[in-house]
């Protein structure tokens, strides 16, 4: 970053040296702005690798005892995925919004999606929350501690009038689902939760983002990190889009 | 105001989403929320019904990735890095899907001499006799059966 004293002292720097956010060692925000971009990509793209670990237990697990996804979908709320699909739908248009405006120099529009952006992640996290604790609380956890209350098992086979036969028909050939419901939730659990991890993670970057708006720091020639936060919360979308049929739309 | 998002593409030669493409993109993600939500009620035998959801999934995350990441306008090399994490991924779980269904058999019968069940699933809710541990034991022993 050029300094003003800096700048005053000599005349010979070029009118890119005034920009405060401009690296030294880039030739001007364009050079800058392309290589920080690639950056954000490579991270993307390990981001990408990070969750396939978690998509590949869950196509290993599916297609061995698809029966558990079945049964195991039933404790998950549709309602509550497509509200959150929704709202993290909506937020990703709020962040290429608040790339629109920082490339337009709306620095009010700015602030603003980036505090719907915001509000939308709270929110995200709210229904997670409600979901979460309603799990816990009923027993239904991964792993050994997996031990559901008779009130959500009814809650849950309720479900299973839905146009689908009944668990443990009684056929000693077809296995019971049951048996192994846990590794539906431990998969659930350390998918969504890294998901979730992600969003939290995303709050942070844009309150940082906010601060950085308010301050008037964006404008049209200097809008990369609006633009590449912008792509993080879209990748956490992404993943979201694939989640949401994966676990709550089974049939 | 055309001339101004004009100006900044000038700038960086960087796209600039106008407001009808950004509520068309939003748009078109709900519609496909809502026929994936919409293909769950409708029976179609449960791996046409779980192809449907990923096809849906995968425009969805298209959609997203083209228009909102503005891969579509991007530098080309920016996909490229996307693509290729994308073939790592199916890479990854190609393989693994791979290795796993060629041990099956002897999973199976490993299980079907040793099974086991998990507590709290029993109808009164209390645990079951058999634990992992035993599961484990006789899996170690599943070269007998061979």
């Amino acid at each position: 970053m050029a300094s003003e004293s800096a700048t005053a002292a000599s005349g010979l720097e070029n009118a890119e040296a005034h920009a405060p956010f401009l690296g030294h060692h880039f030739e001007d925000h364009k050079h800058q702005f392309t290589a920080s971009k690639l950056g954000i990509w490579l991270f993307l793209g390990q981001e990408l690798l990070f969750f396939g670990g978690l998509f590949c237990a869950y196509f290993i697990l599916r297609g061995l005892h698809p029966e558990i996804f079945f049964e195991g979908h039933r404790y998950l709320d549709v309602k509550w995925g497509a509200i959150n699909t929704c709202v993290l739908i909506f937020s990703s248009l709020t962040a290429a919004w608040s790339v629109r405006c920082a490339q337009l120099n709306q620095r009010r529009g700015l602030i603003l999606t980036i505090s719907l952006t915001l509000l939308c992640a709270f929110g995200f996290l709210g229904i997670k929350y409600i979901e979460y604790s309603h799990k816990i609380h009923e027993g239904v956890v991964w792993g050994a501690a997996f031990e559901p209350t008779p009130t959500i098992l009814e809650e849950a086979h309720s479900k299973a009038a839905h146009g689908s036969p009944a668990i443990g028909s009684g056929d000693v050939n077809e296995p019971d689902p049951r048996r192994r419901l846990h590794l539906f939730f431990s998969v659930y659990f350390a998918m969504t939760g890294l998901h979730g991890i992600h969003v939290i993670g995303g709050i942070f970057v844009y309150f940082w983002l906010l601060g950085r708006a308010i301050a008037g720091h964006f404008n049209s020639e200097y809008y990369g990190p609006v633009d590449f936060v912008a792509l993080y919360w879209h990748l956490v979308d992404l993943v979201w889009i694939f989640l949401f049929p994966m676990l709550y739309l089974i049939h | 105001m055309a001339d101004t998002v004009h100006a900044a593409e000038h700038e960086h030669g960087d796209h600039v989403m106008s407001v009808k493409q950004l509520i068309g993109t939003w748009a078109a993600l709900m519609v496909l929320t809502a026929a994936t939500v919409g293909a769950t009620l409708v029976d179609f035998g449960s791996q046409i019904n779980f192809a449907i959801a990923m096809v849906v999934a995968v425009a969805k995350a298209t959609i997203v990735a083209a228009i909102f990441m503005h891969l579509l306008y991007d530098r080309r090399y920016n996909l490229l890095i996307f693509i290729t994490s994308i073939l790592a991924v199916f890479l990854f779980v190609s393989i693994t899907l791979n290795d796993v269904s060629s041990y099956q058999d002897d999973l199976v019968a490993r299980e079907a001499d040793a099974p086991f069940s998990v507590p709290g699933l029993n109808a009164d809710g209390k645990e079951t006799g058999v634990s992992h541990g035993s599961e484990e034991n006789h899996g170690s022993d599943a070269k007998v059966h061979h």
